[in-house]
């Protein structure tokens, strides 16, 4: 069976050396920023740049424990294979964020519901210039 | 002292945005790696991917590891300097040859 050019669900994230599992949610930013230049009389933006790029990544789990135990600022590499929607062999597509670090995680729990932790990541450029953001076919 | 690259295969390519094909995000990313793999030396049997950076300026940055970065990083000794000798093909495509700093780089990385 060929891939069918569409994805769902997320298997093998990881985080450094930690795995992440019963994960409901995973989003990666390209993050660009844009400014807008005006003048004399402008009433509108006449340029508008793309000056600046933060890449980031945002990973929602039931796993509420692990998600909380990350330290805000600790730094390493994520990785996520976003599944082909029919479970094609070759349709799943791997992501890697290289240099995220994380920011923050918030527990949520409603009434009735499951609890789910959110991660939310950072990325920088070691160089200043490459994109840590890079994705394959599986 | 410059060098001229030997190896066939380049450690790293440059390729155009615009030889993206298809419809669908899936098929884009696919008809770029069938061009990458096969001149990155990629064997998919042996676990080996081909990796590609959205630039942003219109070229793809493509590489066999997911870490390599165009320039030196800026916590090394060679911060800022190119990390590859680029030559330019006639298919639009351009490939990278490790300097020799890069390459000795990855042999100890690898050892």
């Amino acid at each position: 069976m060929s891939a069918s050019a569409l994805q769902m669900n997320w298997t093998s994230v990881q985080f450094a050396s930690t795995s992440l599992s019963r994960v409901t949610s995973v989003t990666f930013s390209q993050g660009g920023e844009l400014i807008e230049f005006a003048g004399d009389n402008n009433r509108y933006p006449v340029v508008i740049a793309n000056n600046m790029n933060r890449p980031r990544c945002s990973i929602t789990s039931g796993d509420v424990a692990t998600l909380m135990s990350i330290v805000p600022g600790t730094s390493g590499t994520i990785t996520a294979t976003q599944n082909d929607a029919l479970a094609a062999v070759g349709g799943a597509v791997n992501w890697t964020m290289s240099n995220a670090v994380h920011q923050n995680t918030d527990d949520t729990g409603r009434w009735g519901t499951f609890a789910t932790a959110s991660a939310t990541f950072r990325a920088y450029a070691a160089d200043g210039a490459t994109n840590p953001l890079s994705f394959t076919r599986s | 002292m410059s060098t001229i690259p030997t190896s066939p295969i380049p450690d790293a390519l440059f390729v155009p945005e615009r030889m993206k094909r298809g419809r669908t995000w899936y098929e884009r990313m696919e008809s770029i790696l069938d061009i990458a793999e096969p001149l990155l030396g990629v064997d998919r049997t042996r676990g080996d991917r081909a990796y590609i950076r959205r630039q942003g300026d219109g070229w793809l940055f493509v590489t066999r590891d997911p870490q390599d970065t165009i320039y030196f990083p800026l916590n090394t000794p060679f911060r800022g300097r190119p990390r590859y000798h680029w030559l330019d093909g006639a298919d639009g495509i351009r490939r990278g040859h490790f300097v020799p700093e890069a390459m000795n780089d990855r042999r100890e990385s690898e050892a």
